[in-house]
């Protein structure tokens, strides 16, 4: 029905265009020349006439021509443009040739311009949506993991759908945000993470990758500098789906598979660890016999005192991990149909995904709906809207999926737990609920699994976010856009402690709610200026202007005294213990310009400047000022390269400029009495920010150099780029002495320098006879230092890892010395160098590495033949040395009620002269003499977290036209996608990749996981 | 080109339509410093907060007395609570008493207070009320952070004395008024307290006692600081004048236990209190956790009188809890020993707990804390007689039969000065066990504690707290303790 419509429009099209005398039809078939098959949506257009038309499904194509002289052209997105002559031919088909350096061709710069990747100035780098397509992850972000250079992608945790920490050219704010400015279809999205209660979340997961059509991120200055005050680290634009004209395409997508746990930590069985107790005692109470000190160990774990070796052989050893971590699901369900005509063009979609986590009870499941609809009401004006429903609902585990200490929790006690405690009582009822009257022995009392399974921990977001662009074009040579953004987020969070549950048995159950609404609007016009002068000088000129408003409210509540556990909403509850409630809002509003020039596209240069407001900023300096410059010299148009066979691309760029960063508290410049505590009933008042009127912007000052390159007709090509970038006049919150009342001031001061270089490849190695064999490499390195901080400190007072000369994230502790061979007992290295027992905080160092990342990248090899494509992506993370502090918690072999790691039980210190460096047991962790808890530092801790991860594996089946055909359908596809399948690492925690977001290092994180899914695409 | 002007102007006129109105921004949970203390109701809701940071569990939440506890010699900690207590109990190094900051942020509250209220619009009485209320309030962190952070007065090492604390006493508000002070002697930090509390005499309310600030309270903390400054005459003044003034009651032998059940100790002169549920620090910070697995008074009430098999799961930690030698000291018909019983099953071990805190408010984990009652001042009564120049014997050993008979004792009869300080140290100890006095006498006395995890000699690192590692480094005037 709908391709009659279509056709009766363009029959009606052809019925108006002035019909010629000499009128004839050509027809013709036009197929690819990669597998022959038919390709519809082909534009043939008349050479010199508005004649056009689009091929049929089929692939055949109806055009009416005049005269014997006319040339068809024939153009399709990557395939080469081709012009045939058709004399006095009436049938004429045509095979197109592919052409993927056409595919790159355009980049997306902001505020809706593109321009030919040959003619960019500044360092971008783009991905097309089709690379990201069908894989098991919820947010785009996790999807660029890898792929491209200068970006780097950390999950934060394997929460499906958790948090992303994503750095464009590395970290140069010290305590405000890092964290890019994402733009989707021209809407500057609340990227805050609000997510509340013990999930973890993420704010792109509202959009489903697969709606995605290209992503470019912006990442020097001089790209950057458009969006000003918010672009210091750097600028992801994300361009959805449209309905092109042409045919309806309806396709139906599904997958399913499983995710699958990380292997579980190696600890000590039942066995091992009394005797490990045994041990440890027996160190901290050297004068006690052996008898009383095993009769006090196995009373102490609720065993009797005289225990027989027979029974003690013949405990049982349960698998906590097991329990938890699970083999769980994963699902996706998408529609969409797209289509259109010469005016009207549409794309839709809806979608639903749910993916488990591997430990239980988490996961997450979205329900999403995209209408994008743009319409030429006439020549001149263009409307282009765009409206995406989302409704996510997560849940969590106790304690925090982002890293918790909670004995509760799951993720953090599974392996802790005294190995003798059973799990469940023999009718499969949890064991050790405080109504049995019996309690787990050892510190973790509780049963993690009772508390995953019972507890409700719920994250819901409904969000809206949707634009409606108004381009006005009011000659040739200038063109008017006006656009409206709106990201309206509701974000709600429950949690629901179970009165069955020791944690809230005596006050008999627990509700905590909160709502969080995010109200983000963005309004902006621009004007744009094209014309060539004597056909060499091209000039553009861009000015617009823009307002942003974001207003984020909430209230919460707490309330407890459940009747039954069965009854857990609001009303049920006996008594209210608390409400909460927030107000905060953030205006910005800026002016700026791109004025662009080039002679022959051989030398282009564009200046960009941006004055841009923010209410964050102290009265005195509310206003900053960007600007930037860039230049590209395109060798390879040089007449000495323009016939060159074997360059086909060559070109230096290089820009400087200034971007801003804002990422702070909205009313951190202001000088504030919050509220405090409460006292007889009444609330109070207290001084709660010093403020600071003189606050102003973060400054990034870019430095760039790139090079494009390209060889063989586009066989080999890539880019290189070096860059500095300076972050000044930081908006550092630094301690400042309690003695004043505060602990903090927020001040623009401090340098931060992060030099890199970036290198990119893309190389063809083979193509022929339908087979294709493609390989993309990245490559990217970081060099941090902070330069300076203030009035002389060369250490950040409050984190000790921040220090002049050094860079970000350095490691400060006390260097272990090993274990005295004589005795046992950890060592350590002083200030001096001396050998001592004891660990003083004053002895404190940096130790030679850090934290961040210094090197990083991926390497993707593709390759086709047929309908057949294999993909692996191999991504990969040098240079970070961090604390296992989940092995900390693991290493104490007994001398605390926690399980530990069979591995230090294996090695430590037994006998005089034993080299090792696992010192002896001791109870509390502490040697007697001295006192000092000398094995609680975490300087033995410190590991490599660098990892090469195979971190995808895709293979796909386009089932051949023969085939689809005959079942009636357009296409089919059938892929199989692997995530994680293969780590290389020397780290022994769970997974090398997380981030820090507790404090807490990688305790209590849910940990990566493996995933496999098989799924498939119908096109109808 | 002309165009381009025209619309750009358009542009930049919508936009610049005055820019600032654009980017205004009035926060609603916050208020102007510049004005927030300029109403009635600025003020009093800004000395609310000065009282609501007694409750912090670094200071009088729990650490005050559960910390101290665990310092001292008559507590011992099970490991029963996730590690925590047990380094402090063993006397790690670093592992302290502590709470600057906030001792701090309160300091500078009352300072921000005392500098607007002349110019306010109170009364003169309401004005010389709230002046008393914040010198007293002063003084008590003043006092509490000294002995925290410093030696006491008259038992300084001079070796290992780093000085008192830093004494800051004008109001800070405004990034210009930012100080790296450094610390004053813990000579002039007594003096300082001394002047606070002179006034604080003078001026505080008579009424409001005991969760608001009173003469009384100020006369009892005075008493308090004069003893830890061996000043005994004046510690006999003022003590004496407390126990005039009219707030808590001594209370006697058979209402004892009922006075440690009920929400306010009818002893209290100043106690700090914890009204609504929100206030409550929750398991895993809150005082009666620390002491006792027991969930409620009723609870204790129930296990004192019969013990079911088996025994309720316990809720608390009960990790805090009476050495045996301690438990020994208390003999069978003191009174006292009523605040000791077994408690519930936590970690396979069943002990006997001290139960002063058990959730009194009517909420788990809350619970109103007593920092001065009628008891200690007899007893600091009876000390600074003991001790003057010409000990007053007769008076120092009233004092402490005082105690000794209302605990259900025989008056003692000792005659000599060291036997009555005896007997006075032991009724002082078994008196205000719990409530974190034991190791600040201890350390005012200038005495080693001796425990089974091994000696503390006086004058050890330990003796005093470690100042925060990120102060000194913030703040290069300031000077670290000895040895740490």
């Amino acid at each position: 029905m709908i391709r009659k419509l279509l056709m009766g429009c363009l029959l009606m099209l052809c019925l108006i265009i002035k019909v010629n005398a000499q009128e004839r039809t050509v027809t013709g078939k036009i197929t690819s020349s990669e597998d022959g098959a038919p390709l519809p949506g082909v534009s043939v257009g008349l050479k010199g006439s508005t004649r056009g038309t689009v091929s049929n499904s089929d692939g055949t194509y109806k055009i009416s021509v005049s005269g014997e002289n006319a040339t068809l052209i024939f153009s399709f997105v990557g395939f080469s443009r081709t012009s045939v002559p058709i004399g006095t031919k009436s049938s004429v088909d045509v095979t197109l040739k592919s052409d993927i350096a056409d595919l790159e061709e355009v980049v997306v710069t902001g505020y809706g311009a593109t321009v030919k990747k040959k003619e960019a100035t500044g360092a971008t780098s783009n991905l097309k949506g089709d690379v990201i397509e069908n894989l098991p992850l919820q947010s785009f972000d996790r999807a660029l993991q890898g792929r491209l250079s200068g970006v780097q992608v950390q999950s934060s945790n394997g929460v499906p759908g958790g948090a992303v920490s994503v750095r464009i050219r590395g970290t140069g704010s010290i305590t405000a945000g890092n964290e890019p400015l994402y733009i989707v279809d021209g809407v500057q999205l609340n990227s805050r993470n609000d997510g509340g209660g013990t999930v973890s979340t993420n704010p792109l997961s509202f959009l489903n990758p697969d709606d995605i059509e290209s992503i470019d991120v912006l990442k020097d200055a001089a790209s950057a500098a458009i969006y000003g005050s918010q672009a210091a680290n750097g600028v992801v634009l994300i361009t959805t789906k449209k309905g092109k004209a042409g045919r309806t395409k309806v396709t139906l997508n599904y997958f399913r598979g499983v995710v699958e746990p990380v292997p579980s930590l190696k600890v000590m069985n039942s066995q091992t660890f009394i005797n490990a107790r045994i041990a440890a005692l027996q160190t901290t109470n050297p004068t006690l016999p052996l008898a009383t000190i095993r009769g006090n160990a196995l009373a102490g774990l609720g065993f009797s005192r005289d225990l027989s070796d027979a029974d003690f052989a013949a405990l049982p050893t349960y698998d906590w991990q097991g329990e938890v971590y699970k083999t769980g699901m994963a699902s996706n369900y998408e529609a969409s149909i797209q289509g259109g005509n010469d005016k009207t063009s549409f794309y839709t979609s809806f979608s639903y995904n749910q993916q488990d986590a591997s430990l239980i009870n988490i996961d997450f499941k979205r329900l999403a709906g995209r209408v994008s609809v743009d319409h030429k009401i006439s020549n001149k004006v263009k409307i282009e809207t765009g409206l995406n429903l989302s409704n996510i609902s997560q849940r969590g585990p106790y304690g925090d999926a982002r890293g918790s200490l909670a004995f509760s929790a799951p993720q953090y006690s599974a392996p802790l737990i005294l190995p003798f405690n059973r799990i469940y009582n023999d009718d499969g009822s949890y064991y050790g609920l405080p109504a049995s009257g019996i309690t787990m022995a050892g510190d973790i009392s509780g049963n993690v699994v009772a508390a995953s399974d019972l507890i409700k921990s719920d994250n819901s977001v409904n969000q809206v976010v949707g634009n409606l662009g108004l381009t006005y074009t009011i000659n040739k040579n200038l063109i008017f856009k006006a656009l409206g953004g709106l990201d309206y987020r509701l974000l709600f969070t429950s949690f629901f402690g179970d009165p069955r549950l020791s944690d809230y048995n005596a006050i008999r159950g627990t509700l905590t709610e909160g709502n969080n609404n995010n109200l983000n609007y963005t309004a902006n016009t621009t004007l744009n200026y094209f014309k060539t002068i004597a056909k060499s000088h091209s000039v553009k000129i861009l000015v617009g202007a823009e307002y942003r408003s974001e207003v984020n409210t909430g209230t919460s509540f707490n309330a407890a005294g459940f009747p039954t556990p069965e009854l857990n909403t609001a009303n049920a509850a006996a008594e209210p213990s608390s409400v909460g409630g927030f107000w905060t809002a953030v205006k910005t509003a800026g002016v700026f310009t791109n004025i662009g020039y080039d002679y022959n596209k051989k030398y282009l240069i564009n200046l960009v400047a941006r004055y841009d407001g923010s209410s964050r900023f102290g009265a005195n300096n509310q206003f900053g000022f960007f600007p930037s410059v860039s230049a590209k010299w395109n060798i390879v148009e040089e007449n000495f390269l323009k016939n060159s066979l074997i360059v086909s691309d060559l070109g230096l760029r290089f820009s400087y400029g200034s971007t801003g960063n804002s990422q702070i508290g909205n009313f951190d410049s202001r000088r504030l009495y919050g509220l405090g505590g409460v006292y007889q009933g009444f609330s109070a008042i207290t001084p709660s920010q010093l403020g600071n009127p003189n606050l102003r912007w973060e400054r990034n000052v870019t430095l760039n150099l790139g090079l494009d390159y390209g060889f063989f007709g586009g066989k080999v090509k890539g880019s290189v780029e070096v860059f500095e970038r300076n972050s000044k006049d930081l908006l550092l919150t630094r301690s400042i002495p309690q003695t004043n009342g505060f602990s903090s001031i927020t001040e623009n001061i401090g340098e931060v320098v992060n030099r890199g270089f970036e290198f990119g490849i893309s190389t063809t190695n083979f193509d022929k006879g339908g087979f294709r064999w493609v390989t993309d490499f990245n490559f990217s390195a970081l060099d941090n230092k902070v330069k300076e901080l203030y009035e002389g400190q060369d250490v950040l007072p409050g984190n000790l890892s921040v220090r002049v000369g050094f860079p970000l994230g350095t490691n400060v502790t006390v260097p272990f010395a090993g274990v005295n061979p004589a005795n046992g007992r950890p060592m350590w290295y002083d200030l001096n160098d001396n050998i001592t027992y004891i660990n003083r905080t004053s002895d404190q160092r940096p130790i030679g590495n850090n934290s961040l990342t210094k090197q990083f990248g991926g390497l993707t090899n593709t390759i086709s033949y047929k309908g057949l494509e294999l993909t692996a992506l191999f991504q990969y993370d040098f240079g970070r040395v961090l604390a296992n502090l989940q092995e900390f918690r693991l290493a104490d072999n007994a001398g605390a009620l926690r399980n530990g790691l069979q591995y230090y039980w294996d090695n430590r210190w037994t006998t005089p002269g034993q080299i090792t460096d696992v010192p002896r047991p001791a109870d509390v962790r502490t040697e007697i003499s001295g006192r000092v808890s000398s094995y609680q530092s975490v300087a033995r801790f410190y590991q490599d977290a660098s990892y090469i991860r195979l971190k995808q594996v895709g293979l796909s089946y386009s089932l051949p036209n023969k085939v689809i055909s005959r079942m009636g359908f357009q296409s089919v596809k059938l892929y199989t996608q692997a995530i994680n399948l293969l780590t290389w690492t020397k780290w022994t925690g769970f997974d090398p990749e997380f981030t820090d977001q507790s404090g807490n290092g990688n305790q209590g994180i849910v940990p990566q996981s493996r995933s496999f899914i098989f799924g498939v695409q119908i096109g109808l | 080109m002309n165009k381009i002007i025209k619309y750009t102007t358009l542009i930049l006129a919508v936009i610049s339509f005055s820019c600032k109105d654009l980017l205004e921004v009035t926060p609603r949970q916050s208020l102007d410093t510049a004005t927030a203390l300029s109403t009635q109701d600025g003020i009093n809701a800004a000395v609310t907060s000065v009282y609501s940071n007694l409750k912090n569990g670094a200071l009088f939440g729990r650490d005050l007395l559960a910390i101290a506890e665990c310092l001292g010699d008559d507590a011992r900690v099970i490991n029963r609570a996730g590690g925590r207590f047990v380094n402090e109990a063993q006397n790690v190094i670093n592992n302290h008493l502590g709470g600057w900051g906030r001792y701090y942020i309160a300091i500078n509250e009352a300072n921000l207070i005392l500098k607007a209220l002349p110019n306010s619009n109170f009364t003169q009485v309401q004005k010389d009320g709230i002046e008393g209320e914040m010198k007293f309030l002063r003084a008590l962190l003043y006092f509490n952070l000294s002995r925290v952070y410093a030696y006491e007065p008259k038992v300084i090492i001079p070796l290992t004395d780093k000085g008192g604390v830093p004494l800051l006493l004008d109001g800070i508000d405004d990034p210009a008024q930012i100080s790296y002070p450094a610390r004053a002697s813990v000579e002039d930090v007594y003096k300082q307290i001394y002047k606070d509390l002179t006034d604080a005499v003078a001026k505080a309310p008579l009424a409001g006692g005991p969760n608001k600030v009173t003469k009384a309270a100020a006369n009892a903390l005075f008493a308090r600081v004069a003893l830890y400054n061996q000043d005994y005459e004046n510690a006999i003044k003022y003590s004496t004048d407390a126990l005039a003034g009219g707030v808590g009651r001594f209370v006697g032998n058979n209402e004892y236990v009922a006075a440690w059940r009920s929400n306010s100790n009818p002893e209290s002169i100043f106690e700090v209190l914890f009204q609504t549920r929100q206030e409550s620090l929750g398991v895993n910070d809150a005082l009666q956790s620390a002491y006792t697995s027991i969930a409620s008074v009723s609870q204790a009430s129930a296990l004192a009188a019969s013990r079911p098999t088996p025994l309720p799961v316990a809720n608390g930690w009960g990790a805090v809890v009476p050495t045996t030698a301690f438990l020994a000291l208390n003999v069978a018909t003191d009174v006292r020993r009523g605040l000791y019983q077994d408690g519930l099953n936590r970690s396979n071990i069943v002990v006997a707990e001290n139960t002063k805190f058990l959730g009194k408010s009517g909420v788990v984990y809350m619970d109103n804390v007593p920092v001065i009652r009628v008891s200690e001042l007899y007893l600091i009564r009876s000390e600074a007689y003991a001790n003057l120049a010409t000990p007053n014997l007769v008076g120092a050993l009233a004092d402490v039969n005082q105690i000794r008979v209302r605990a259900g004792l025989a008056p003692s009869t000792a005659s000599t000065k060291a036997a009555i300080i005896t007997e006075m140290e032991l009724q002082r100890r078994l008196e205000l066990a719990f409530e974190g006095h034991r190791w600040f006498d201890l350390k005012r006395w200038g005495r080693n504690v001796v425990k089974t995890t091994g000696t503390v000699v006086y004058g050890d690192t330990r003796t005093v707290a470690s100042l925060p590692n990120a102060e000194i480094i913030a703040n290069k005037n300031l000077v670290q303790n000895s040895g740490y």
